[in-house]
């Protein structure tokens, strides 16, 4: 029984997680346990409900850092563990852990003694040898001691102050132990038995000290480990009797204390949110009213199917107590909307009409024929969710809003737990361990995102370690630690989305600390939050909101036209026919190469068509083959068929072919007779096989009982189930279709200004370079950057007639700007415009590598003119070209400091800059924006790519399956990410001018050719070309070169000899088998940029 | 006063799991009284020591702390207090 353990949620203190703990009590047959967790209770819910499939009562405690009472010589701070007994002792410990973190500086939490005294109600406070009266007691000064622990003893009482006593078999513990019972004896209290438990078994102590070394940032090393032993562990109740055994009423005090805990969190228990009504008005009759307002402004008939849909949805929500919900959702949307941000609501709720006529939702849920149930019905065990997707760009300001309107008390945002990876294991390791920093970096950084579990594996597999120089006992310690790290929490960060939305017990039930953006968090994260039963709004920032809403300014800027995104027609011709056409680079959802192909045999001329676009580019429609009939049929070629008649309500609009989860819902309901709730609960769990019997049984019975014929039943039911598994949610679909459509709409009438919001915010794909690729092809000229015109932004500048739009490169994207140099360009030019360099370098705070970034890539280009004097600067022609801007740039001395200007005068002004050359514009371009501006950089190889007769990307698609090919372009993207087989692939994407081409890199050729593929800007690849998938044409590399060593050797007329022989080149082909005795080391680890 | 001793290695009769004699340069001493024990243990990064002490009385007054080194199975005679 141990009132005293710590879990990880002791950022790097406590070695073991609350799950560990509760299984290692239950094992050692204890009644009890508690946790308590330094100045935290992050690990509350995981933990109640880890004691409650053990067997073993939570008890819910914290230690908090108390202030030392004065700032004298050795005053440190120092704990107080606190335990709750009851409801309102939890509550004082959530109110002083926030108060501890919300009133000192992040990161840095701590209470004064007195905060604790006036919040002790229902808590048990035990002062151990660490606390502050501990330590003057074993000290020696046990009167001091006890005078100190006076206010304690006043406001906990005799009944609820013990003083706790720890015996870890140091030299010292016999006396300390003495002095402990003393001051128990002077404040007449009962001390009890505790042990500081911070890892499970006696083994794991080394742990603790990593731990503790990292969190302290000082060398593992004996002066900085503060345990003499391992005893501080998880002791079994005979271990702690034995320490004890003359005194055994400190053992039994402990079982007592845990008999006095009453407290239970409640887990699962939904607690609504509070929404305030006015006087004598439910929450369900104001929702009712202002579903009724929506119908008339969203300018709906009131029809019957209307009347018994929102009769249907309402009743439900009343049923469930969720109309505070929607209303706190409603009010949220409509603030967001207030001001001037683009909200969009997506998933499942956009099935409910309640969510459309609340303006929760711009789908409506009635016209595209939506389930409601799939989104909320009383048979699910999860709490529904809605998802809100807001400007990315404004995300932050959509916080602050949500946060401060909706009440201190009631709304907080979700927190995250970070954990440890093997890169950052190994790093913080290492650096304890004190071994040298470039080899820790190459242990380090050789790994993807693998689990520190598989480090050991790694080091066989990875050939790039093994020349690494340090001795293999010293590895092994650092494996040692860095392994055992796998899963522990590193920091508690902001969950990027989620928002809890609860009543006023929020804060008596979670205690909440401040993000490192200063927004109010809870000690908690999305599974927590669920198992408090909080419900949870996500609000999502996406780029392409903030994309069209730049548009949308641009075009009320240049033309001074107002669009509204939610009154264009929905069946505009202009953007249908630009959808057919599948030119969609950038548009949301759409524009991929895949998309594209499948637009194009699509050929949507509806809105309804993108729906079933949207949810038909799914890799299960893909790999499940739904498409091909689907096409045929919508093409004409296939008759649509169905295998009972009654089915062809719910599947006419896709021609028979399951497409939609709503479409399986309502299969199930015509031919097996079940309602929607029921039906929704078989479709989420088809994935269970053995549930899957009973459920065909039942449903065949139940449609053989309704006259259907047995074979249809058996069939349709074997629809269902292949189907039920890859279909998509088409309300998520019809949410996610509002921005496809706005955005191609917006594409097909101002493409400028679309790709303007495109660029600036980047929401795709596709790289900036693409997309200029893009506006290029539509004939939209690309304005240079420009010191005097170009904004933050990518902005729209009107070209002369016929209006006609040209693009101006952003300040954002110059490599190594900050926005404070920004602002102070903006604000001086605002004065008056930039008369060269020099004014630059003057009048602004741009660093000077800044301004000769800015010059090389040609920002001043368009300064000419005679330059007047100015101040001290003497007269002096101004510079015409480049190259003279890049001199000033560089020469231009000490302007800044008002010395005078050291130019050297004599030189300067009669020497002769000569122009740059057409690839230094384009090498300086890419240089400082990272973008080939003026031309595709694969020009310049062209003549290369002549001479190696290389495919062009636009050209694969004729190639055959399984031919040789050898194709080149610039890198675009690379990708390792996680492949279910374990063996690392590298996706590369190249890009050669006439389209993007995606090559894959398997294992068997990665040691002769991954530094190219990871290293070369440009490149040759030699492979196979394989088909995949819809748009499937991928280049399985067998060779790879750098182009740009191909260009010189070409340059020097070796370049077949820079190729190697042809016998090499055409040697047995990659393949795509895995390498033999593959480990799965990267299953399941996300991608990670090569 | 305490004295040191370079850790030299002893032999020690038990009884009943306490040290009841030890025998350091040739001579035994019987074990009076047991005063006290502890353990350390640690430094993994390094030697990782793993020690039992047990301060003991032996006959004729003197004090001496021994310990078990449980690494290596051994034990030692660290320190006699005068």
């Amino acid at each position: 029984m141990h009132l005293d353990a710590r879990s990880f949620f002791s950022l790097k203190d406590g070695a073991c997680s609350p799950e560990q703990l509760a299984h290692r009590a239950a094992e050692l047959g204890m009644p009890a346990v508690a946790m308590t967790d330094r100045d935290g209770l992050y690990g509350a819910a995981r933990f109640v409900a880890a004691c409650g499939s053990e067997g073993v009562r939570p008890i819910l405690g914290a230690s908090l850092t108390v202030r030392a009472p004065s700032s004298g010589e050795g005053a440190h701070d120092a704990p107080v563990v606190l335990l709750a007994l009851d409801d309102a002792g939890y509550a004082n410990l959530c109110r002083l852990t926030t108060d501890a973190h919300l009133l000192g500086e992040r990161g840095d939490p701590w209470v004064a003694a007195e905060q604790i005294c006036a919040h002790a109600g229902g808590l048990v406070a035990l002062l151990g040898p660490r606390s502050h009266p501990g330590r003057l007691a074993t000290g020696g000064r046990v009167d001091a001691a006890a005078r100190l622990a006076g206010p304690f003893r006043e406001a906990f009482g005799a009944d609820r102050l013990r003083v706790a006593v720890e015996h870890r078999l140091e030299a010292r513990s016999d006396a300390e132990v003495r002095t402990m019972l003393r001051l128990a004896d002077r404040l007449e209290v009962p001390a009890v038995a505790t042990n500081g438990v911070r890892y499970l078994v006696p083994q794991d102590a080394f742990l603790a000290d990593a731990l503790e070394c990292m969190r302290r940032i000082v060398p593992i090393a004996s002066n900085h480990v503060t345990r003499a032993n391992a005893e501080g562990w998880l002791k079994p109740p005979a271990a702690m009797r034995a320490l004890f055994a003359e005194r055994p009423g400190l053992c039994d005090e402990s079982l007592r204390l845990a008999e006095r805990v009453t407290f239970d969190l409640g887990l699962r228990r939904i607690h609504f949110p509070d929404f305030p009504t006015p006087a004598g008005r439910s929450a369900d009759a104001l929702l009712a009213e202002r579903c009724w307002r929506g119908v008339d402004d969203r300018g709906m008939r009131e029809t019957p199917a209307l009347r018994d849909r929102l009769h249907l949805e309402l009743s439900m929500i009343r049923r469930m107590g969720y109309a505070a919900y929607f209303l706190t959702v409603a009010e949220i949307c409509a603030d967001i909307r207030a001001m001037g941000i683009f909200a969009a609501c997506r998933g499942s709720a956009a099935g409910s009409l309640v969510c459309y006529l609340t303006g929760i939702s711009d789908v409506d849920a009635l016209r595209h024929d939506l389930v409601f149930e799939r989104f909320l019905n009383p048979m699910r065990d999860e709490l529904p969710d809605i998802d809100v997707d807001v400007e990315s760009a404004r995300r932050e300001d959509v916080y602050d809003m949500v946060l401060s309107r909706h009440g201190e008390e009631r709304a907080a945002c979700v927190a995250m737990i970070d954990t440890y990876r093997a890169r950052a294991a190994v790093r913080e390791v290492g650096k304890a361990l004190g071994l040298p920093e470039v080899e820790v970096g190459v242990i380090a950084t050789a790994f993807p995102h693998i689990s520190a579990r598989h480090l050991r594996a790694g080091l066989d597999r990875l050939p790039e370690l093994h020349g690494i120089n340090l001795p293999l006992s010293q590895l092994e310690l650092l494996f040692r630690v860095a392994e055992r790290l796998d899963g522990f929490p590193r920091h508690i960060a902001l969950h990027p989305c989620g928002i809890v939305l609860a009543g006023h017990d929020l804060v008596r039930r979670v205690p909440l600390e401040r993000s490192a953006n200063g927004h109010r968090m809870a000690q908690a994260d999305k599974d927590d939050v669920e198992l408090l039963g909080y419900l949870k709004l996500d609000i999502l920032g996406v780029r392409m909101l903030s994309s069209m809403r730049h548009a949308i300014d641009e075009i009320a800027r240049t033309t001074g036209e107002k669009v509204d995104l939610e009154r264009i027609p929905l069946d505009d011709g202009p953007t249908f026919e630009l959808i057919r056409d599948s030119d969609t680079l950038g548009c949301f959802q759409i524009e991929s190469p895949g998309q594209r192909e499948l637009l194009q045999k699509l050929q949507p001329t509806r809105w309804e068509d993108l729906i079933v676009d949207i949810s038909l580019f799914r890799p299960g429609p893909v790999k499940s083959d739904m498409i091909r009939p689907y096409l045929a049929r919508r093409g004409g070629r296939e008759i649509p068929t169905y295998i009972h008649p009654d089915l062809r309500p719910a599947l006419r609009e896709t021609f028979g072919v399951i497409v939609y989860h709503e479409q399986v819902l309502r299969t199930l309901a015509a031919v097996g007779g079940y309602d929607l709730t029921t039906a929704d609960h078989i479709r989420r769990n088809l994935h269970d096989e053995e549930q899957l019997p009973a459920f065909r049984t039942t449903f065949v019975e139940r449609a053989v009982g309704r006259g259907v014929d047995r074979d249809a039943a058996e069939r349709t039911w074997d629809a269902v189930a292949q189907f039920a598994s890859f279909g998509f949610c088409k309300a998520h679909a019809a949410a996610f279709a509002v921005p496809t459509y706005r955005s191609a709409w917006l594409k097909a009438h101002h493409p400028a200004h679309f790709l303007a919001g495109i660029l600036t915010h980047d929401p795709g794909m596709y790289p900036r370079r693409l997309l200029l690729d893009d506006a290029r092809r539509h004939g939209i000229p690309i304005l240079p950057l420009d010191v005097n015109r170009s904004e933050p932004e990518y902005v729209v500048e009107e070209i002369g007639p016929p209006r006609g739009y040209g693009i101006r490169l952003a300040l954002q994207d110059v490599h190594g700007i900050s926005d404070a140099e920004i602002r102070s360009l903006l604000s001086a030019r605002a004065d008056r415009p930039f008369r060269d360099v020099g004014d630059v370098l003057r009048r602004t705070i741009v660093a000077r590598p800044v301004v000769e970034a800015l010059a090389h890539a040609g920002a001043f280009d368009a300064l000419t003119g005679p330059r007047v004097g100015s101040g001290r600067a003497s007269p002096r022609p101004a510079r015409t070209n480049r190259r003279g801007h890049l001199y000033d740039a560089i020469t231009t001395e000490a302007a800044r400091e008002g010395d005078q200007l050291v130019l050297t005068e004599a030189l300067a002004p009669s020497h002769r800059f000569a122009e740059y050359t057409d690839a230094e514009v384009v090498r300086a371009e890419l240089q400082v924006l990272g973008l080939d501006v003026t031309r595709h950089l694969v020009s310049f190889y062209e003549p290369l790519l002549r001479d190696l007769g290389v495919t062009r990307a636009k050209d694969l698609p004729t190639r055959r399956q399984d031919e040789w090919v050898l194709v080149a372009g610039v890198k675009i993207a690379s990708q390792t990410p996680a492949v279910r087989s374990g063996q690392r692939i590298i996706f590369v994407s190249l890009d050669d001018a006439t389209g993007p081409i995606e090559v894959t890199v398997f294992e068997s050729v990665q040691p002769r050719v991954a530094r190219t593929v990871f290293h070369a800007y440009a490149m040759a690849v030699w492979g196979q070309l394989r088909r995949t998938g819809v748009r499937g044409v991928s280049i399985i590399a067998h060779d790879v070169w750098d182009l740009t060593a191909l260009h010189r050797a070409r340059g020097e007329g070796r370049l077949h000899e820079a190729m190697g022989t042809p016998q090499e080149r055409r040697a047995p082909p990659a393949g795509g088998q895995p390498a033999t005795g593959v480990g799965r080391l990267w299953h399941a680890s996300p991608g990670s940029a090569g | 006063m305490t004295k040191r001793f370079g850790d030299d290695e002893i032999r020690v009769e038990r009884d009943g799991g306490l040290p009841s004699a030890f025998e350091w340069r040739g001579r035994r001493y019987e074990i009076r009284d047991v005063i006290g024990r502890w353990r350390i243990e640690g430094r993994w990064w390094a030697d990782g020591r793993d020690r039992d002490y047990w301060r003991v009385e032996a006959r004729g007054g003197a004090v001496w702390d021994l310990y078990f080194d449980r690494q290596h199975d051994r034990w030692h005679l660290e320190r006699l207090w005068d």
